[in-house]
């Protein structure tokens, strides 16, 4: 279980989140819907003890504080897609799987890359390298299902994407869930998330936590938008 | 051959330290394939490399304050790959001459913890047709202050020169995005090297 207790987080001492408590549990797909700006993205890194952020309250995973520990330690745990992924010329995309996965099948992964709608030589290119943007979340999608982490927290990997890829992306949640794994979605995409079996939807709205619940919510935002919060 | 010669090609970054040097002199004709390591003391090394139709590995090793000129007078097609390993203050010098109807790819790896100075010139004569001088140079620093100069003198309309240098070194964001995958800094560290190597 992954709990957060009364967390406030700052950056650059402008309070982003204020007070957020919540309660996450695996085999589970959540929803963290929100306006821009609401603080979606900050709450994720927090989660992770980016350096540039600072917070106070707790952040338990499995009954471990892990509140202070060193992002490097955390990301052995959860993984984290970023929204806008780095690119990184200098250390080819082979070489970091080399590194980060228990073993290397590189057939396995170019068959997964291929399914992906990765270029073929993606393994050959610098991390996210002359990646479309499109690409860069089918890599991520390929790192979350390498990776095998036990927490998966995709940033908007449903926009700027299309419909194909919103479909496999569909079909690995459902089958990250089935894998008991723990789900967080950030997204902008009403459409798509409701099509997903999502087990509880979290709006956050500047920087607060307005609801916690079933998906119903959804078709309420649609008609009404963020103002009946 | 006395400190006057290299006092003007490395102008400003000349050391007068060097005076006292002793200049070590010599000279290699390279007709196939061949390795070369050279560990360097407290001189000056002033090399010339006559290199037909062959590929040559070139490993320098310094963790003293030295100097070295490399000329490498190029006839056919010849590859040269310099590794540099420099932990000390060094100051080098490759003089890539290419002959007429030759061509040469240069590759300069440059792994620096300390000081280096290293000036690179392909120099094509206005008699040499139809050459082609390519460089590539490829640096990895830790805690290291290197200053690479390229020049391409190409004095012969009908050849060609080229030059790229690439610079092992990750942005803040970079490595920030690496360790959301795990990575330490230590881990970072060794992939660069990884990547460094396999060139």
């Amino acid at each position: 279980m992954l709990k957060i207790e009364g967390l406030n987080v700052y950056s650059d001492n402008k309070k982003i989140l204020e007070n957020v408590n919540l309660e996450f549990e695996y085999g589970k797909l959540y929803l963290v819907f929100g306006p821009n700006g609401s603080g979606k993205t900050t709450f994720a890194k927090a989660i992770l003890n980016d350096e540039s952020l600072k917070k106070d309250g707790k952040i338990i995973l499995d009954n471990i504080d892990i509140t202070n520990e060193k992002t490097e330690n955390i990301a052995k745990h959860i993984f984290y897609s970023f929204q806008d992924s780095v690119e990184i010329e200098n250390i080819r995309t082979r070489t970091l799987l080399m590194y980060i996965l228990d073993s290397f099948d590189e057939k396995k992964i170019l068959n997964l890359g291929k399914d992906l709608g990765l270029p073929e030589d993606f393994l050959d290119r610098g991390v996210n390298y002359s990646l479309s943007g499109g690409e860069k979340k089918r890599f991520s999608l390929l790192l979350s299902i390498l990776l095998n982490r036990k927490i998966i927290i995709f940033d908007e990997i449903d926009s700027g994407v299309d419909i194909e890829f919103l479909n496999k992306l569909k079909y690995y949640l459902g089958q990250f869930k089935r894998e008991n794994k723990m789900i967080i979605l950030i997204s902008h995409n009403l459409k798509f998330a409701k099509e997903l079996d999502v087990d509880k939807v979290i709006i956050l709205i500047d920087g607060k936590v307005k609801y916690i619940g079933d998906k119903s919510i959804l078709d309420k935002i649609e008609k009404n938008g963020f103002n009946i919060f | 051959m006395d400190s006057t010669f290299f006092k003007n090609i490395f102008k400003k970054y000349y050391d007068e330290v060097f005076d006292n040097y002793k200049i070590i002199e010599k000279e290699f004709d390279i007709n196939k394939d061949q390795y070369i390591e050279i560990n360097l003391d407290n001189n000056i090394y002033y090399n010339v490399f006559n290199i037909n139709n062959s590929e040559i590995k070139i490993k320098i090793n310094n963790n003293e304050i030295s100097m070295m000129y490399n000329e490498f007078n190029i006839v056919g097609k010849v590859k040269i790959n310099i590794l540099v390993n420099n932990s000390g203050n060094l100051r080098i010098y490759n003089l890539y001459k290419v002959n007429g109807n030759s061509s040469s790819d240069s590759i300069e790896k440059i792994y620096n913890e300390s000081n280096i100075v290293l000036i690179s010139k392909i120099f094509i004569d206005k008699n040499s047709e139809n050459s082609e001088g390519k460089l590539s140079q490829y640096l990895l620093e830790e805690n290291g202050i290197s200053i690479l100069l390229p020049i391409l003198d190409i004095e012969n309309n009908k050849s060609k020169g080229f030059h790229g240098s690439k610079i092992f070194k990750l942005t803040e964001k970079e490595e920030n995005y690496l360790k959301y995958l795990s990575l330490n800094k230590e881990e970072i560290k060794s992939i660069l090297m990884r990547e460094f190597n396999s060139i």
